[in-house]
């Protein structure tokens, strides 16, 4: 998708690459398939802890994040662009970090847009844990909901 | 029903009336009226995902005036529609009104009794008119955008029982957490409910064959509008009420304020019991992530075959349509071979075109069945559960059962990774792009992810097709800004695109140069690159292929026409303009 902005012209074309394929039987043999690596995989979670250097609640793109908030970790070990996903930051019950705060993320190490990024499921600051993701890795859409099944209450740090 | 006949008819109905009237010299004769069903699902102002579902009663004197209505909204996160009574939707304030130019859009707006809807309780929806009997609809106000169906009502003169149904749902669980169901139960003489139920819950799915619908779970009487509440439950989570478009379509909402979804429940008809492998031919298909949560589209075709154990295609590398009768599977076991469009690209997935696929295929007596890919389009795709429906019944137009629109089945995505809900419709022979119905109205129902922000935008209109040619009029709602940094919610835009054959002979359709065009009337000019996937020449699915951009939906026949001067204004504009 692109935005055409009416003024400065002019447009850009987009097109589809058209391959010839060539023709073969219709039948088929089916054998079995491996399971589908998960795209969120538990068993690589690690749990790191450390101290708010950077809120971004929405990277530009010449950022080059992956979509919606980040928590800029300062761990022992260096810099963590820990990922909280497009709604954790967003809406009623929206979560809120402050540089300086301590927190503990658990999530998975990823390379995503050409960049290391924490996928993070969980956050403990406070004495609170925020569910940002579940464990296969859908993100949550709200943290409003007061109560639940989540691992602990959402709302205002 | 061409161009302006829906006019002409109601006009007949008004004089008909007009007679009655006139030998009725004391006595007050009440108005015809129609009662339409509609449903929706998108995503609110706040960012909530959101179902809405609802009756309203609209006159048949040709004004179109709205005499009342209920429905039910639910975002599961502190606005849910009180219950049991739902709102009421008001006469004084709510309106129908067509656009004059005869193209079949239209805009809705429903003053409800519930002043947390909306702006103050009203709602304004946009609506485009297939035929006189069924529309597109989406919420198309600053409060909210969505997609759904909009159907003219049949109420069975008796309550629906001894019938079996397929179903499918989606939305969010009480975590806020994608999830999608699908099944089939039948209904014995008094309503009680029995059947199976596949959940896919954030990616946790029930076990092959599903899960039992708990006993106790009873369908029962409608009221004049058509709704109900299910007494128990179809998944044994969630209240759901329905609405009863006719004996063998009911939409269904979830109605709990912690959760939400909408779905559909269709007839299986004669057909209940007897279906088999056999039932699923050559298909067109699509499949869509749960609204505003996956954000993943897919579209394609599919042949179906026995596996004969030779011949296997390479991967990544299509079926070509089959030569000759077109082969169903009669033996075991069953295998599907296919083309599809996903985009995953927006949740930070893939993107695919022109992807082959392969796997097997079930389908039980009672309509229940799976699609088990062996070579999936994308890595994420592994098992759908499919729910067959009549072959006698249109998916997508319930009211309209001609030749060749009917049949197919309900998808539920039952994988880790991905979670929605599709159909898939029976495909012809050897679509032809121009073979496309020379007015169609179109839904596009999308997200996009613009510098880390991910939100919904609905594209809905008419159109003529001419060779492929569209040239179509209608709705951008982009409440949230996410196509060109700034709010849409337009309902003069203009649409087009030359779709061309990708000469594959499997009615697989691409937008070429300058993409699939939408303009809407301050001139922000934006494009799209799209696949669709023909069924029938009536029936189509489409899906944007484009980076961190996706949207999918359907298109389908009109009996209304686009005038010429807005096919004109958004004729495609071509590289040396």
């Amino acid at each position: 998708m692109k935005w055409r902005f009416p003024v400065f012209g002019p447009f850009v074309l987009l097109a589809l690459s058209l391959f010839a394929l060539p023709i073969y039987a219709q039948t088929a043999a089916v054998t079995t398939r491996t399971a589908v690596p998960p795209r969120y995989d538990i068993t690589k979670e690690v749990k790191l802890s450390g101290t708010v250097s950077n809120v971004v609640k929405a990277p530009t793109r010449e950022m080059k994040m992956v979509a919606g908030s980040h928590l800029i970790v300062a761990t022992k070990s260096g810099e963590v662009d820990a990922a909280l996903g497009q709604f954790a930051m967003r809406g009623k019950g929206a979560l809120s970090f402050t540089p300086g705060q301590q927190v503990e993320v658990t999530g998975v190490m990823k390379t995503e847009k050409g960049k290391q990024v924490f996928v993070t499921r969980l956050v403990q600051a406070d004495g609170h844990t925020y569910t940002i993701r579940n464990e296969h890795g859908f993100l949550r859409a709200h943290q409003s909901r007061e109560g639940g099944t989540a691992a602990s209450k959402g709302g205002q740090l | 029903m061409k161009r302006g006949s829906l006019w002409i008819a109601l006009v007949v109905i008004c004089a008909l009336g007009a007679g009655a009237c006139g030998s009725s010299h004391h006595h007050v004769t009440p108005i015809p009226t129609n009662n339409f069903v509609f449903y929706a699902a998108g995503t609110d102002s706040a960012g909530n995902t959101y179902s809405i579902a609802g009756t309203v009663t609209i006159t048949a004197d040709g004004n179109n005036t709205i005499t009342g209505g209920v429905q039910d909204f639910n975002d599961g996160d502190g606005l849910t529609s009180p219950q049991p009574a739902g709102d009421t939707i008001l006469a004084a304030g709510s309106s129908l009104s067509f656009n004059p130019d005869g193209s079949g859009n239209a805009l809705l707006t429903l003053v409800t009794n519930n002043t947390e809807m909306g702006n103050a309780g009203t709602e304004t929806f946009a609506l485009s008119y297939a035929n006189a009997n069924h529309a597109l609809i989406a919420q198309f106000d600053d409060t909210a955008t969505s997609m759904g169906s909009f159907d003219l009502q049949t109420l069975p003169s008796t309550a629906i029982n001894s019938v079996s149904f397929s179903f499918t749902s989606s939305g969010v669980d009480a975590d806020f957490f994608p999830i999608a169901e699908g099944g089939v139960f039948s209904l014995d003489g008094s309503g009680n409910v029995t059947g199976s139920v596949d959940i896919n819950d954030g990616g946790t799915v029930t076990a092959p064959g599903g899960q039992p619908i708990p006993e106790g779970t009873i369908l029962p009487a409608s009221d004049t509008f058509g709704r109900g509440t299910v007494t128990g439950n179809l998944d044994g989570i969630t209240t759901v009420n329905f609405y009863i478009v006719n004996s063998e379509v009911i939409r269904l909402i979830d109605v709990d304020t912690t959760d939400t979804a909408v779905g559909s429940a269709y007839g299986q008809g004669t057909t209940a019991g007897s279906f088999s492998p056999a039932s699923i031919g050559q298909s067109a298909f699509n499949i869509s992530g749960i609204d505003d949560l996956l954000l993943y589209n897919g579209a394609g075709q599919f042949f179906t075959t026995v596996d004969e154990g030779d011949a296997k295609p390479k991967l990544n590398r299509r079926p070509a349509r089959p030569q000759g009768a077109l082969p169903v599977c009669t033996g075991s076991p069953c295998v599907f071979e296919g083309t599809a469009d996903v985009n995953e690209s927006v949740d930070g997935g893939p993107i695919v075109t022109d992807a082959a696929f392969d796997g097997t295929y079930t389908l039980a007596g009672n309509g229940y069945g799976s699609f088990t890919f062996v070579d999936p389009p994308t890595d994420d795709v592994e098992l759908f559960g499919v729910y067959a429906v009549d072959p006698t019944l249109n998916i997508l137009d319930p009211n309209n059962s001609a030749t060749g629109l009917t049949g197919g089945a309900l998808i539920a995505e039952l994988d880790t990774n991905l979670v929605g809900t599709g159909v898939l419709i029976p495909q012809v022979a050897l679509p032809v792009v121009t073979d496309i119905a020379a007015d169609v109205v179109f839904g596009a129902q999308g997200n996009g992810d613009v510098d880390g922000t991910v939100d919904e935008f609905d594209l809905l209109g008419a159109s003529t097709v001419d060779a492929g040619v569209f040239s179509g009029e209608g709705f951008i709602d982009d409440p949230a800004a996410i196509l060109i940094g700034s709010a849409i919610v337009d309902d003069n835009s203009t649409f087009s695109a030359t779709f061309a054959d990708d000469g594959a002979g499997i009615g697989r359709y691409l937008s070429g140069p300058g993409g699939f065009v939408a303009t809407d009337s301050a001139d922000d000019v934006i494009d799209f690159t799209v696949t669709a996937y023909d069924a029938n020449g009536d029936q189509l699915f489409w899906v944007e292929t484009d980076e961190d951009f996706t949207w999918g939906g359907s298109i389908q026949a009109s009996t209304f026409e686009v005038p010429d001067a807005k096919k004109a204004q958004a004729k495609p504009r071509t590289k040396s303009k």
